[in-house]
């Protein structure tokens, strides 16, 4: 075991030591908030693009850790879990946005374009808005393998545990949708 | 190999082109300053805030529960089947008052003014002063009797069958009078399920 995931697996235990006992549950959840916005942030930040919806989406994933943490019994890695629980939150989010979008956005490959360009915290070259158009044609399943494995970095194994998938069907998404963005990219450039 | 050595391989594997390209999340995305430091601050003051407002609708609730329970228990008691037997309960407990602090004082109060009303008089006291009505002195007043017979004429209780009424009574008989009518009448329930032409037909008789 690699000294990074020993220290994680450390940090887990110590947080839900300290989730555990009522009087130092206040510390607990900070701690928890300190360890993992920065991850959870970006990870939302991917699914949904713009900072405004990011920190939405990442208040809205905290407040329910913060209501089911009580009932997290550690049958899953700690991270695991809050990965899940952005991830769901972040689904939801596209799905309500997608159905109050206006006609312009519907068209998600052109407005994602318009969006990146007015947001005041997005900076990046053509090709970066191009990839990202390339994300928003994908379904949104192989949009949130993608990002979990080319973004995040994370194991086949971890993604199954988040998504409740297989670990084959989840390699043929990532499959499928490398290759839907690779054509997309290519015939943009 | 490691797991980022894995995960590229496979990726330049699938497509070397896409392998080549910057991987990093966070390129061209920015985040207003001091971002992560003022998180957790926002944060805290939302779950409080929605802590808060879903403490106080639990208790409006309850309130509002109160308060619409106590009104169509009293519109009830007021129907013409109630009505005589309500009365009649309120002056006795008025009555009871006043003899028992006449006798306890050694005093030579007159009797209270309601204790000389007639029932009609005595229905149109109570509407005037509901709000010195408090819920104890509706339960006080309130004779078991009138429960029970709430209990069978009522749409919202319904026995399955005899042995289950039976062994709803034998309980009934262990528990206070008000007890044993709120729990197994379900009073709330009961009340809420009058009609408003419940209480038109009690208003059309006179009652209120």
């Amino acid at each position: 075991m690699s000294a990074e995931s020993e220290n994680n697996k450390d940090t887990e235990k110590k947080i839900l030591s300290q989730l555990r006992n009522s009087q130092s549950f206040e510390q607990g959840f900070s701690t928890l908030v300190q360890t993992y916005q920065e991850r959870l942030y970006w990870h939302i930040r991917k699914m949904v693009t713009l900072h405004d919806d990011a920190d939405e989406v990442l208040q809205n994933t905290f407040i329910k850790i913060f209501k089911g943490i009580k009932n997290f019994r550690g049958e899953s890695k700690l991270y695991t879990w809050l990965y899940r629980i952005a991830t769901n939150e972040s689904l939801t989010f596209l799905k309500k946005r997608k159905k109050y979008a206006t006609i312009e956005l519907d068209n998600e490959e052109s407005g994602i374009y318009n969006t990146l360009k007015a947001d005041s915290y997005f900076d990046g070259d053509e090709a970066t808005i191009i990839l990202n158009k390339a994300l928003e044609t994908l379904p949104s399943k192989q949009k949130q393998v993608f990002i979990m494995r080319y973004y995040d970095q994370l194991t086949y194994k971890d993604i199954s545990d988040m998504l409740d998938t297989s670990v084959g069907g989840l390699k043929a998404s990532y499959h499928h949708a490398v290759k839907k963005i690779e054509s997309f990219v290519k015939n943009a450039l | 190999m490691n797991k980022k050595d894995e995960i590229n391989n496979e990726l330049n594997e699938i497509s070397p082109f896409l392998s080549d390209l910057n991987k990093d999340r966070k390129e061209g995305f920015s985040i207003p300053k001091n971002y992560f430091d003022n998180f957790e601050n926002r944060l805290m003051s939302r779950i409080r805030e929605e802590e808060a407002l879903s403490g106080s609708k639990i208790a409006d609730s309850v309130d509002n529960t109160i308060f619409s329970w106590i009104q169509n228990a009293v519109k009830l008691l007021f129907t013409p089947k109630y009505a005589v037997s309500f009365s009649i309960a309120v002056v006795a407990v008025v009555f009871g008052i006043q003899f028992f602090s006449i006798s306890t004082s050694n005093t030579t109060q007159e009797p209270s003014l309601i204790a000389q009303l007639s029932i009609e008089e005595t229905h149109l006291f109570i509407v005037n002063n509901i709000h010195d009505f408090s819920i104890d002195d509706i339960i006080e007043i309130v004779e078991t009797e009138v429960i029970e017979d709430l209990h069978i004429d009522l749409p919202s209780l319904h026995y399955e069958n005899k042995n289950e009424k039976q062994v709803i009574n034998k309980e009934k008989d262990k528990q206070s009078s008000f007890d044993k009518a709120l729990e197994s009448a379900e009073a709330k329930n009961l009340f809420d399920e009058l009609s408003d032409e419940d209480f038109d037909e009690a208003y059309d008789e006179g009652y209120f």
